[in-house]
């Protein structure tokens, strides 16, 4: 399976080959050849391999489970209620054993993996490109605390995500019985949308309900439930015995709040009034999948259309119309209307010209008028209001403003060349791969050759890889890019959360469906990947194709912060020439070594093709230089991301 | 009819009302000047004054600390402003104001006239430029260190 390069510098050829490192350990030449004797007579390693067990349990059978005979147990009960409400998937390490048997029996598609915390992000990666309600879980106590910066992420991004974890028993609580005891519902407060531990057996069902109506209605976010084992365990032969056991449609609703009509033109007029109105089509849009009403009313009256949120794609970065790439007219912008925009900035954090008038259409009131000022608040569902502005908006032709956009993102791609230029100087200079050359290559391969630019979803994150890649990756169509650090900015969940994405791809999921089975690529750093390095193994084992390109420059991406503070600089650094590629491949996966811009360029394609091909990921470990974000010394430095846009991650 | 000091005001409060100021006041005035005070970018606070007599608004310290060759290339930046090569809407017209800038103990200060007496302009001049200053030329890499330094923000929250 591996394919590893293995690129020899000056330094690593005078480095001692195995042989010559045993040769001076041999008292002579009897001493070697009893050696060589002896490892000759070792048994060979066997290889990775996919248990049997494996294939054979992902093809059962889902099971219904019944009141009949020994009847369903509080876990069953809650699975039935998780496949009713179509539970896109669930992520999980084992404990929890109850639930997470019960939910995987029932249907729901079902992985398991190598941290909750991964979990956490993976089913959150399989959320953000889908727009489903996914699950993640773990066991009590260590288990549910490793989800927590996930769980963090997923708040921040607002996700709909069932976090379930179990936790002890009831009969324990406050005696520290046996392990793992632990108060769940404190230490996910301010960052969850509802939680709730459940400590009547009987309401199991209806709690289910409390967290689905949470789930799928209003602002998502994540639904946090902890299962004792008197409720996961408790038997029940009569659904009499039940609270409030009825259906999806009685204990929720699908009903949307329709925009005021009288607002809705007032709305209108305004944009037709302006001159240059721009749309901020925030996550809602994607979430209420209402990317075709938006393109129809855009092209209608051709305002300008501009993604933010966790999720890029639900307008197309190559629109004629996309201001992701035009960074200069976002200031030109004389009207702005956000819609769906759930992370709500400040006016000065938005690259928007000061004091521009602003609407916004958000499906519930309490967070309209929150840190931006608005001319005009509508309350309405997203897509609601877009069907309203696709079918009546007036046609108009916007020809200065169009042309003002295509200019203006010419700019934007100019500026990203002469980066790129600036890269490839640095990288001849030192033999070490520039981030703007990584990005570039990058951008090339997915959007600039023979693979269909709408095809590939992306994810991005780490600090200058963040920001050196976000630039160059492109969303072409729904759901095809994941902004992994989105507004809380954790660094690690980038390889893990595309396992997740990842896997929708291959479901096909909802927006996914024209593309299943493709492969997907993650850009991380050399410090995240040490958070979800070993989801490496859960990809092979469901044989998700994932290509992770690894910038690796020996550091944390903050290692400047220890410039001055001679103290300080080891708590920053890794060691050097770190091989992230060999990691990879003890996991099963391929590995790819690159120091220039010619092997990542070959390394890209052959790892894309492989993974395209065989289902099978591959880690590029690109090999760079800390002193690369320097920007004295390597212009040019960190360039901050424009917001909202291309390369944006904080709202 | 509005006075010039009303127009000032209004069109600064203008500001302070959709959210660009997070705080805003006046803070002295005379006949001949007012003193406005404002919170703005990184937090920051700014201090504005108009003279009266010579219709100037003048931000102080709209970036302190600066070295000889990032006022270069600061003086560059606001010249670009004014360049006809921009969008009527995004340039400042260089027949309605004039634009001084200096520096002084390494702080760059603007100074904006109103030519033809539209004080208006001059102030939505002024706002618009120096938001692009902190939107646009901080932004580009070459000046990452310097805002962690001169702003005294943690690598973490530098946006």
């Amino acid at each position: 399976m591996s394919e590893s390069k293995s690129i020899q510098s000056p330094e690593k050829e005078k480095a001692p080959s195995r042989r010559s490192f045993f040769k001076p350990l041999a008292a002579g030449a009897a001493a070697a050849a009893a050696y060589q004797t002896k490892l000759n007579a070792a048994p060979p390693i066997p290889s990775i391999t996919i248990p049997k067990d494996l294939p054979t349990s992902l093809n059962e059978t889902p099971k219904v489970s019944s009141f009949e005979g020994r009847g369903m147990t509080g876990a069953e009960i809650f699975a039935k209620l998780c496949k009713e409400e179509d539970l896109a998937a669930m992520f999980c390490c084992p404990g929890n054993y109850t639930v997470i048997n019960a939910i995987a029996a029932a249907g729901v598609p079902a992985y398991g993996g190598r941290s909750e915390g991964s979990m956490c992000a993976a089913a959150d990666g399989f959320s953000r490109v889908t727009g489903e309600v996914t699950a993640c879980s773990g066991t009590e106590g260590p288990g549910f605390t490793n989800m927590i910066m996930n769980i963090g992420a997923a708040h921040s991004a607002r996700t709909p995500l069932l976090v379930l974890a179990s936790n002890m028993n009831i009969a324990g609580d406050d005696r520290e019985a046996f392990i793992q005891t632990g108060y769940q519902q404190p230490t996910t407060t301010g960052m969850k949308k509802y939680g709730k531990r459940l400590t009547e057996p009987n309401r199991v069902w209806e709690y289910g309900a409390y967290a689905f109506r949470n789930l799928k209605t209003g602002i998502p976010g994540p639904v946090h439930l902890d299962f004792p084992g008197e409720v996961a365990r408790a038997r029940f032969t009569d659904a009499a015995k039940l609270t409030d056991f009825y259906t999806k449609d009685k204990y929720r609703t699908e009903s949307r709040a329709v925009p005021n009509r009288k607002e809705v033109e007032q709305a209108m007029d305004m944009i037709n009034k302006a001159e240059r109105p721009l749309i901020v089509a925030g996550q809602g849009v994607f979430q209420r999948k209402a990317w075709e009403q938006l393109k129809i009313a855009a092209e209608k009256n051709e305002f300008a259309v501009v993604t933010s949120g966790p999720t890029r794609g639900h307008f197309p970065d190559d629109h004629r119309l996309s201001a992701a790439m035009a960074h200069d007219a976002l200031r030109s912008a004389d009207l702005i209307v956000f819609i769906g925009q759930y992370c709500m900035p400040s006016p000065n954090e938005y690259n928007f010209a000061a004091g521009v008038k602003a609407i916004r259409v958000h499906p519930v009131p309490e967070d309209i008028g929150r840190n931006w000022p608005v001319e005009l608040g509508i309350v309405g569902d997203e897509k609601a209001f877009l069907d309203m502005l696709a079918n009546e908006i007036p046609a108009k032709k916007r020809d200065a403003w169009v042309s003002e956009l295509a200019a203006s993102r010419a700019k934007t791609e100019k500026v990203n060349l002469d980066h790129y230029a600036l890269g490839l100087k640095h990288s001849a200079a030192t033999n070490h791969v520039h981030p703007a050359v990584m990005a570039k290559e990058v951008h090339d391969l997915l959007y600039a050759g023979d693979i269909d630019p709408k095809q590939t979803v992306t994810g991005c994150g780490g600090w200058t890889t963040g920001i050196f890649m976000g630039r160059w990756l492109r969303a072409n169509r729904p759901g095809q890019g994941v902004v992994c650090g989105y507004q809380y900015g954790a660094i690690g969940p980038d390889m893990a959360m595309m396992v997740g994405a990842s896997a929708a791809v291959q479901r096909g999921v909802g927006p996914q469906a024209a593309y299943k089975g493709a492969p997907s690529l993650v850009v991380t750093s050399d410090a995240g990947i040490a958070y979800s390095l070993f989801e490496f193994d859960t990809a092979a084992k469901y044989k998700i194709p994932l290509v992770a390109v690894v910038y690796n420059n020996n550091s944390w991406g903050m290692w400047p912060a220890a410039v001055g503070s001679p103290r300080s600089m080891h708590m920053y650094l890794f060691q050097e020439n770190l091989r992230y590629d060999k990691m990879a491949e003890g996991l099963g996966a391929r590995g790819e070594y690159v120091q220039t811009p010619e092997e990542l360029r070959a390394a890209l394609k052959r790892s894309y093709q492989i993974a395209a091909r065989e289902n099978v990921s591959t880690l590029i470990n690109v090999q760079a230089l800390k002193d690369f974000t320097n920007g004295a010394a390597y212009p040019p430095g960190i360039a901050l991301p424009v917001e909202p846009g291309v390369g944006a991650f904080a709202h | 009819m509005l006075t010039n000091p009303d127009i000032v005001t209004k069109t600064l409060e203008f500001y302070a009302q959709k959210g660009v100021f997070r705080a805003f006041s006046c803070i002295a005035k005379s006949k001949d000047s007012i003193r406005y005070r404002m919170q703005w970018h990184k937090e920051r606070s700014f201090g504005l004054t108009f003279d009266v007599p010579r219709q100037s608004l003048r931000f102080e310290a709209v970036l302190p600390k600066t070295s000889a060759a990032m006022y270069e290339d600061f003086k560059r930046f606001v010249a670009e402003r004014q360049s006809p090569e921009l969008p009527k809407h995004r340039r400042i017209d260089p027949e309605e104001v004039r634009i001084t800038c200096s520096r002084r103990n390494g702080d760059i200060s603007v100074l904006v006239r109103a030519r033809a007496g539209n004080l208006e302009y001059a102030v939505r001049a002024l706002i618009g430029l120096v938001h692009e200053v902190y939107q646009v030329f901080l932004r580009d890499g070459r000046y990452y260190e310097y805002m962690i330094e001169t702003f005294e923000v943690d690598r973490d929250q530098l946006s």
